[in-house]
């Protein structure tokens, strides 16, 4: 129990503050973030970034399976081609701009994993790639062979159809609708489902005959 | 929408693929690369910005450049031009400057321009400026010169205007008539050829285009034939095709649509009925344009339509075929990107209330759709508040 003296100490330390205060103001939508961009407007460039990383640092760590060493420059690839993109109006703005932003960003990490496929036929870089820890139990044993299998399809995706691989990468592992791929990528909605069934076939025809299939011992 | 194809292992990992959690990041580190990017985001923008001014005012430059060329060639140069009943074929030497010359011209060939209608023949020269017109009678045929060497060819009861002679992009609007165009394929110059139903887009290539009345209607039909090459027609609507060498294109009906609405004009005399129901005719003929190979590419082509409105400015128009596409298409994949188009449309025409309720409604269909949010900031802005207190 507090004696008089501390109460009273206590009570003169608390202040009166003014109430309420000036409502939050509400954060820029998409159009108004476009509008910015496309009006040479550096400020909402903050704005953009913290409304975008999710989803562009979600997508690049997908495609690697991992942050790589590089991963900050992607990062910062990904956002140049973004703005411009926005700036340059090639975003038809029929799908969200969080949307816009992860297709952008598994071009971009496509584009590199696919240039780092070519810099691995010059030096063996396998090792980092698929993973190297030696496995210690039955849970660790199966969780180093689903890495190891999703290594092995991400090579084949670095060796796929361009096109392709973007299509399946947006569809099967990003969740986008076949109607959204086609607005994002300017095809019709048939054209993308050709593609994605193509991809599929192809993927699965590469997995077959690549020595780290998926389920196939080493 | 997505793929009906039944689940295979490699979908799975796929699947297993897109599920993998990503490990939060050191905080430092991710404020350093914060700062890092958004200054780089602010370079980019400033970069992108500065560049979209400087050719913007580059392209107010060359516009006020060649406006001032062509008063000063319409001042100047046009007083060659001779009056002259002669029927004879003429040849005139090319100018050396100026944006548009008849080299050629026989029968009887009219030339509008800001000093007043003139016959063209004889031999002399004529240049065509912007705003000005040159018309064929029955018998009479020009050649025309563009000051990029493509080469335009008159036919009988031709009427073709030169809208834009700019350096770097000529625009001639064909109203009625015949023409036929060479265009080298190296020309730097953008060509486009406006008819009352399409606009042609040139590139390197040799075509006709005509347009002429269609039979039982007051409308008129444009029509493009390519020789050799490509162009790009793009309809009134905001559509686009490519035509392809020895291909044909026509806004006309086909004959068995032409008979019969002859024959419904026989019978149903009244011209204001056929008024009343001009607007569903040009709906249904937006439609039939649309009639597709495919469906699915004929609801791609359509909405594609809609944002090329929107993206041109043209709301009143955006909206008009978006309410098409969703009631030809209310169930298709990209209806809900047609409903988020829609109230954006109705918001930027300050619609608020109808936008709104087009929110409401799309929230109620889509409650986990990608533009909930914005949806929800709709419905709740105080514009939408306040008209909907209004009422």
């Amino acid at each position: 129990m507090a004696s008089p003296s501390t109460a009273s100490i206590r009570r003169s330390s608390l202040r009166v503050v003014a109430r309420g205060g000036a409502p939050a103001e509400p954060p820029p939508s998409d159009e108004q973030l476009i509008e910015a961009v496309q009006r040479g407007d550096d400020r909402v460039s903050a704005e953009i970034y913290d409304r975008l990383l999710p989803v562009v640092d979600r997508t690049l760590y997908r495609v690697f399976g991992r942050r790589e060493p590089d991963h900050d420059d992607l990062i910062q690839a990904a956002f140049e081609q973004i703005i411009i993109t926005l700036s340059r109006q090639s975003y038809a703005r029929a799908c969200s701009l969080r949307t816009w932003a992860s297709t952008v960003a598994s071009h971009i990490g496509l584009n590199a994993l696919r240039g780092r496929r070519r810099e691995r036929r010059v030096l063996d870089r396998s090792v980092e790639l698929h993973g190297d820890v030696a496995p210690a139990s039955i849970d660790l044993e199966r969780e180093v062979s689903a890495r190891a299998q999703l290594a092995a399809v991400r090579e084949q995706f670095a060796s796929m159809s361009q096109k392709r691989a973007h299509t399946l990468f947006l569809h099967d592992v990003l969740g986008h609708d076949l109607a959204e791929i086609a607005v994002m990528t300017g095809v019709s909605v048939a054209a993308a489902q050709s593609r994605l069934v193509r991809g599929r076939h192809e993927l699965m025809r590469r997995l077959a005959k690549s020595p780290q299939r998926p389920g196939r011992k080493p | 929408m997505k793929s009906d194809a039944s689940p295979s292992p490699t979908t799975d990992l796929l699947r297993r693929w897109g599920s993998l959690v990503v490990p939060v990041e050191d905080e430092q580190l991710a404020a350093a690369r914060r700062e890092r990017v958004v200054a780089g985001i602010a370079a980019t923008v400033n970069r992108t910005g500065r560049r979209r001014r400087g050719l913007s005012w580059r392209r107010r430059a060359v516009a006020g450049l060649a406006m001032a060329a062509a008063l000063a060639a319409g001042f100047g140069i046009w007083r060659g031009v001779v009056v002259s009943e002669d029927s004879s074929e003429a040849v005139a030497t090319l100018p050396a400057g100026g944006p548009a010359h008849v080299v050629k011209a026989s029968g009887t060939v009219m030339a509008r321009t800001s000093q007043g209608t003139q016959s063209v023949a004889g031999g002399k020269k004529a240049e065509l400026s912007a705003g000005d017109e040159l018309s064929t009678g029955p018998d009479g045929s020009a050649d025309l010169e563009l000051s990029a060497e493509a080469h335009v060819a008159l036919f009988g009861a031709t009427q073709l205007q030169v809208v834009d002679t700019l350096r770097l992009s000529q625009r001639l609007s064909l109203r009625r008539g015949r023409i036929d165009l060479a265009v080298p394929k190296e020309i730097e110059q953008n060509l486009v050829i406006a008819t009352p139903g399409a606009e042609v887009h040139v590139v390197g290539t040799v075509f006709s285009v005509t347009v002429a009345d269609r039979k039982c209607s007051d409308e008129v039909d444009t029509s493009v034939v390519v020789s050799r090459g490509e162009v790009l027609i793009v309809r009134t609507d905001g559509t686009s095709v490519a035509l392809g060498e020895g291909r044909s294109w026509t806004t006309a009906p086909s004959d068995a649509e032409i008979s019969s609405a002859c024959a419904s004009a026989e019978q149903t005399a009244s011209a204001d009925e056929s008024r009343r129901v001009g607007r569903a005719s040009t709906l249904a003929q937006a439609a039939r344009e649309a009639t597709p190979n495919s469906e699915l590419a004929a609801q791609n082509r359509l909405y594609r339509g809609a944002l090329d409105a929107r993206n041109a400015g043209q709301d009143a128009r955006a909206l008009e075929l978006l309410d098409g596409f969703l009631l030809r298409y209310p169930n298709c994949p990209l209806s809900q990107e047609a409903r988020v188009q829609r109230f954006r449309t109705l918001q930027r025409m300050g619609r608020h209330d109808e936008a709104a309720s087009d929110a409401r409604r799309y929230l109620a269909d889509h409650e986990s759709g990608f533009a909930r949010e914005e949806a929800r900031r709709l419905i709740l802005s105080p514009a939408a508040k306040t008209t909907a207190s209004d009422r």
